[in-house]
C-alpha cells in the first residue's frame, strides 16, 4: 500500500522522533510512505487569513491527486484542517474560482472537473488509516510484544474529532478509535474526564499563562485518576505535553506524556533505536 | 618588483576589506547582541563536523542541486589547487625540492585545475540562461545581486582563460626564451645558443624570426645543452593539453606575437585579474567563500535551546546568504505568499530585510509591518534551514528576528490587540479596510442568518475551557460574543480577549443546540482584528519613525 506521508510542520524540526516512529511503524506494517512537497496544511493561518488556510490546504490535495495517493498524516491538525479546507471549498463558490485559478498556475487541479478519471485523495489519520483500513483486527495479531497494562489516559486532540459534519472523524465527544487503538497494545485505557479537552497549544506562544492552567488542570485530574501514561496522537498535542515546563508538570503528577506511534511501534516488536533514531 | 608592490597593495586592501566587512557585522551584531556569555560560548560551542562537511564537500549543496554542486565543486577544487600550488609556486617550492611548475606531472595537473574551473565557470553561465531555467524555480531573485554573480564568474572565467593564453603564448616566445637562457644559463652564441634555440623549435614548439633550417646544427649538443641548463625545470610542453594546442594554432603569428611582447601583455592581465579578484573578494558574491565556513561553524539550534538563543542575532551566518533561492523553494508557507502576495514570507527575500533591519532599525514603517506579518506566518518547520547550501541557521533566525522586532516596537498581532485601549480600537479611522488582497465573501459575522437564532443558553460558555481556566484574563464568553454581533458591534467584537483566546476546540460549536458556528465566528472575527491590529501597528510605527 502506497500513501502520501504528510508529516506537517512539527515532525521536521520540533518532534523529528515522532515522525521517525511513524516511518518506523509503517514500514513494519508494510505500508510505504511517498513524500510528496507538500506546504502547510493551513491550520496555523485560520485565525489569520482564511482564504490562505483554504488555498493550503487544497494545493496539497490538489499535489497528492495528482500523484493518485491519499494522504495519511500523523498530526490531528493537519487532519483537521485538511477537512476543513475541503468543506469551505465546496461550500464558497466564489473562494472555489480564486483556488481554482490559482492552482491551475502550477498545473494543479482538485475539483472534478478535471481529470476526472481520478478520484480525489482521500484525508486520513494515522489512527483512523490503522483502525479503518489496516483493521483493527490485523494489527492485533501483529503484535508480538504487548505491553504491560499500565493506566493509561488519552488526549484526543480536537481538530480531528470537532466539527464532527467536517471532520466525520470518530464520536465528537465519546470516541472510540483510539481507544481501542491503544488498549490492543496492552495499554489500559481508563476513562478521563479531560479526555476530549484541547491540550492547550494552540495558545501556547500567545498566552503561555492559559496553557499552563491548561496543562496543570489536566496533570492533575489525570493524576487523580490514577494514570501513568498520556497517550498522543497529534504532533500538538504531543509537543505541548513534552516541552520543558510541561514536563516538569507531568513528572511531578507521575505522568509522562506517550505518542501513539512509539506506544504501537513497541507493542509491535520494533526495537527501540530503530524508533528513536529511524 | 612592479608586482611584488601590487600584490602589497592588494594584500593590504584585502585585509582591510575583510576587517571591514567582519568589524561591520560585528558592529551590527551589538546592536542586538548584548550578552557576553553567549559570545565566550560560541567561540568554543563549534560545529567542527558541519565545517569540514559543509565546506570542503559542500554536503549541503549536494542535496540541494547536483548540477549546483558539482559546478561548485569543480571550481573549488581547481582552484584551491591553482591557489597553492601555481600562485603560490615560490613558497610551494620552498616546502617541497621535488616540485617544479615546469616538469611532469605539474604541467598537466595545472591545465586540468584550470580546465575543471573553467567548466565550473561555464556551468554556473549555462544554468543562468533562461533558456535552462528549471521550472520549479518560481522564485524571483534581485537583479542586482544576479548582476553580481554574472560578475564574479565572468572573472574567474577571465582568470583562467588568460592563464591559458599567457601559457601558450610563452611557449612560442622567442624573447621569453631569450629572457630564460640569459637567466638561466648564460650561453652566447658562441658556446651554442643557436644549436638550443633549433632544439627547442623542434621539440618545444619555439618560433624564431631567423630561419634557422639553412644553417649547421649540432642537436646532440643542442640535447646535452638542455639537458644541463633547462631540463631540470622545464619538460616539454606537450603534457600542457589546453595550452599547447593553442600554442600549436597561434604559431604562425609567432612573430607578431614576439614582436608586441603579447605573452607579457597576457602576463599582466593574469594578474590583475587575480588581484581584482582577490581585492574585490570581501565586497563581492564570492564572500560567501569565507562566510560559509564561517556559518556551517556554529552549532545547530535544537528545539531545547530555541527559547534560549532567541535574543541572538548571528548576523555573521546571514552575509553567508548567497540569495540561491532554495529555502523559498521549499518553503512550507510559500501558499501564504502566493495568496497574500506578501514578499517578506519568503525566505530569501526575509534575510536581506532582517539584514537592513538590524543595520537600521525599523527605517520603514512598512515593510518592517510586512516583515513581521511575513515572519508571524513562519511555522516553524526548518526545511528553509535543512536545504540552505550556506548551512545557515534559519530557525535561529526567525526566531530572533521576532525577538528583535518586538524589542523594535513592532509586536505581533496579539500583543498588538491587547496592548491597544478599548478606544483606540473601536476608533472610526481604524476600521478596516482591507489592505491587500480583499477577502472574497461576506463571512458568517456579517450574515445575520448565521448568529440571529442565539438564544443566548451559555451552553458554548460553558463548555469553554478558556472561560474555565482563564476567569481573570478573558473577557466575554462566547454567548456574549454572538450577543454583540446582535447588537451590530462587530468591531467591537474582533477586539475581544475571547476571540484571541480562542483555542479553536470546537466544543461550542459542536453542542450549540441551535447548530451555530461559533468557532468558525470567532475564528473569522479574529481574522478581521488582525487587519485592525496591521492598521494601528502601522500607524504606531509611521508616527514612531516621524518623531525620530
Amino acid at each position: 500500500m502506497r500513501l502520501a506521508y504528510f508529516p506537517g510542520c512539527k515532525i521536521t524540526f520540533f518532534l523529528k522522533e515522532y515522525g521517525r516512529a511513524v516511518e518506523a511503524v509503517m514500514a513494519a506494517l508494510g505500508v510505504t510512505l511517498v513524500e510528496l512537497p507538500f506546504n502547510c496544511c493551513g491550520n496555523p493561518s485560520r485565525g489569520k487569513n482564511f482564504e490562505v488556510s483554504i488555498f493550503s490546504a487544497i494545493k496539497n490535495l490538489a499535489l497528492a491527486r495528482k500523484y493518485g495517493l491519499d494522504i495519511m498524516t500523523p498530526c490531528k491538525c493537519c487532519f483537521g484542517q485538511l477537512k476543513h479546507g475541503v468543506y469551505w471549498y465546496e461550500t464558497r463558490k466564489d473562494l472555489r474560482v480564486k483556488i481554482d485559478r490559482l492552482l491551475a498556475q502550477e498545473g494543479l487541479f482538485y475539483s472534478s472537473s478535471h481529470e476526472s478519471d481520478r478520484q480525489p485523495s482521500s484525508i486520513k489519520h494515522l489512527l483512523s488509516f490503522l483502525y479503518h483500513d489496516i483493521g483493527i483486527d490485523t494489527l492485533e495479531d501483529k503484535i508480538t510484544r504487548p505491553l504491560e497494562s499500565d493506566k493509561t489516559v488519552l488526549q484526543q486532540g480536537c481538530h480531528a474529532l470537532r466539527p464532527f459534519c467536517v471532520t466525520g472523524f470518530d464520536n465528537p465527544f465519546a470516541p472510540q478509535i483510539f481507544k481501542a487503538l491503544v488498549n490492543i497494545t496492552g495499554l489500559d485505557v481508563i476513562d478521563w474526564s479531560k479526555e476530549t479537552e484541547c491540550c492547550g497549544s494552540p495558545v501556547a506562544h500567545d498566552h503561555g499563562d492559559l496553557a499552563l492552567k491548561i496543562l496543570n488542570n489536566k496533570a492533575q485530574t489525570a493524576n487523580r485518576e490514577g494514570a501513568v501514561y498520556i497517550c498522543t496522537a497529534c504532533t500538538h498535542c504531543q509537543l505541548q505535553y513534552q516541552g520543558e515546563e510541561a514536563g516538569h508538570i507531568l513528572s511531578k503528577n507521575g505522568l509522562l506524556a506517550v505518542s501513539y506511534p512509539f506506544v504501537l511501534g513497541e507493542a509491535l516488536g520494533i526495537p527501540l533505536e530503530k524508533l528513536r533514531l529511524g | 618588483m612592479t608586482f611584488f608592490i601590487l600584490l602589497s597593495i592588494v594584500l593590504f586592501f584585502l585585509g582591510a576589506g575583510l576587517v571591514y566587512r567582519f568589524q561591520d557585522i560585528a558592529r551590527k551584531s551589538r546592536f542586538f547582541e548584548k550578552d557576553q556569555d553567549t559570545w565566550a560560548k560560541k567561540i568554543f560551542d563549534l560545529n567542527i563536523k558541519g565545517f569540514f562537511l559543509n565546506t570542503l564537500f559542500q554536503i549541503k549543496l549536494f542535496k540541494a542541486g547536483k548540477l549546483r554542486w558539482l559546478a561548485h565543486f569543480l571550481v573549488i577544487l581547481g582552484f584551491v589547487y591553482l591557489l597553492i600550488v601555481h600562485a603560490m609556486d615560490g613558497v610551494t617550492s620552498g616546502f617541497f625540492s621535488w616540485y617544479q611548475p615546469g616538469i611532469a606531472p605539474f604541467r598537466f595537473l595545472r591545465n586540468l585545475a584550470g580546465l575543471g574551473v573553467g567548466l565550473g565557470c561555464v556551468l554556473f553561465l549555462l544554468r543562468r540562461l533562461p533558456r535552462f531555467r528549471t521550472n520549479r524555480e518560481r522564485v524571483k531573485r534581485k537583479k542586482g545581486d544576479r548582476f553580481r554573480g554574472t560578475a564574479s564568474i565572468l572573472l574567474i572565467l577571465a582568470l583562467i582563460v588568460s592563464g591559458f593564453l599567457l601559457e601558450a603564448s610563452r611557449i612560442i616566445s622567442e624573447p621569453r626564451f631569450d629572457e630564460m637562457v640569459e637567466e638561466y644559463s648564460g650561453l652566447d652564441e658562441d658556446s651554442g645558443q643557436m644549436d638550443l634555440e633549433a632544439f627547442w623549435v623542434k621539440n618545444y614548439h619555439l618560433v624564431l624570426k631567423e630561419d634557422l633550417s639553412s644553417k649547421s646544427i649540432d642537436y646532440e649538443n643542442a640535447a646535452s645543452l638542455n639537458q644541463e641548463y633547462c631540463l631540470d625545470c622545464h619538460d616539454r610542453p606537450d603534457e600542457a593539453f589546453i595550452s599547447t594546442p593553442l600554442a600549436l594554432g597561434a604559431k604562425p603569428f609567432g612573430n607578431w606575437l614576439a614582436r608586441f611582447r603579447v605573452d607579457n601583455v597576457f602576463y599582466w592581465l593574469h594578474y590583475v585579474i587575480g588581484l581584482l579578484l582577490l581585492a574585490f573578494l570581501p565586497f563581492s558574491r564570492m564572500f560567501h567563500l569565507i562566510a560559509i565556513p564561517v556559518a556551517s561553524t556554529r552549532k545547530r539550534i535544537r528545539p531545547q535551546s530555541l527559547k534560549k538563543n532567541m535574543g541572538l542575532l548571528d548576523l555573521f551566518s546571514l552575509t553567508a546568504c548567497t540569495n540561491c533561492g532554495f529555502c523559498s523553494e521549499v518553503c512550507n508557507v510559500y501558499p501564504n505568499f502566493q495568496v497574500t502576495g506578501n514578499g517578506e514570507i519568503l525566505p530569501h527575500l526575509k534575510i536581506e530585510t532582517v539584514k537592513t533591519m538590524a543595520k537600521k532599525g525599523l527605517w520603514d514603517a512598512r515593510t518592517v509591518a510586512r516583515l513581521r506579518s511575513g515572519n508571524d506566518d513562519c511555522t516553524r518547520c526548518g526545511r528553509c534551514a535543512d536545504i540552505c547550501p550556506s548551512g545557515i541557521d534559519l530557525i535561529r533566525l526567525w526566531e530572533s528576528a521576532d525577538h528583535l522586532m518586538t524589542s523594535l516596537g513592532c509586536p505581533d498581532n496579539y500583543t498588538q490587540v491587547l496592548g491597544t485601549s478599548f478606544e483606540q480600537w473601536t476608533r472610526q479611522d481604524l476600521f478596516p479596510k482591507d489592505f491587500g488582497n480583499s477577502s472574497l465573501t461576506s463571512g458568517l459575522a456579517d450574515q445575520v442568518a448565521a448568529f440571529e437564532n442565539c438564544v443566548q443558553c451559555t451552553i458554548c460558555t460553558n463548555s469553554c475551557p478558556v472561560v474555565a481556566h482563564d476567569l481573570n484574563q478573558n473577557d466575554l464568553g462566547p454567548h456574549q460574543v454572538m450577543n454583540l454581533l446582535r447588537l451590530g458591534e462587530k468591531h467591537m467584537a474582533t477586539g475581544s480577549r475571547m476571540v484571541w483566546h480562542c483555542l479553536t476546540c470546537y466544543s461550542c460549536q459542536e453542542l450549540c443546540p441551535q447548530g451555530i458556528r461559533v468557532t468558525d465566528i470567532l475564528l473569522e472575527l479574529r481574522t478581521q482584528g488582525q487587519k485592525t491590529a496591521g492598521q494601528i501597528k502601522l500607524s504606531q510605527l509611521t508616527n514612531q519613525g516621524s518623531d525620530k
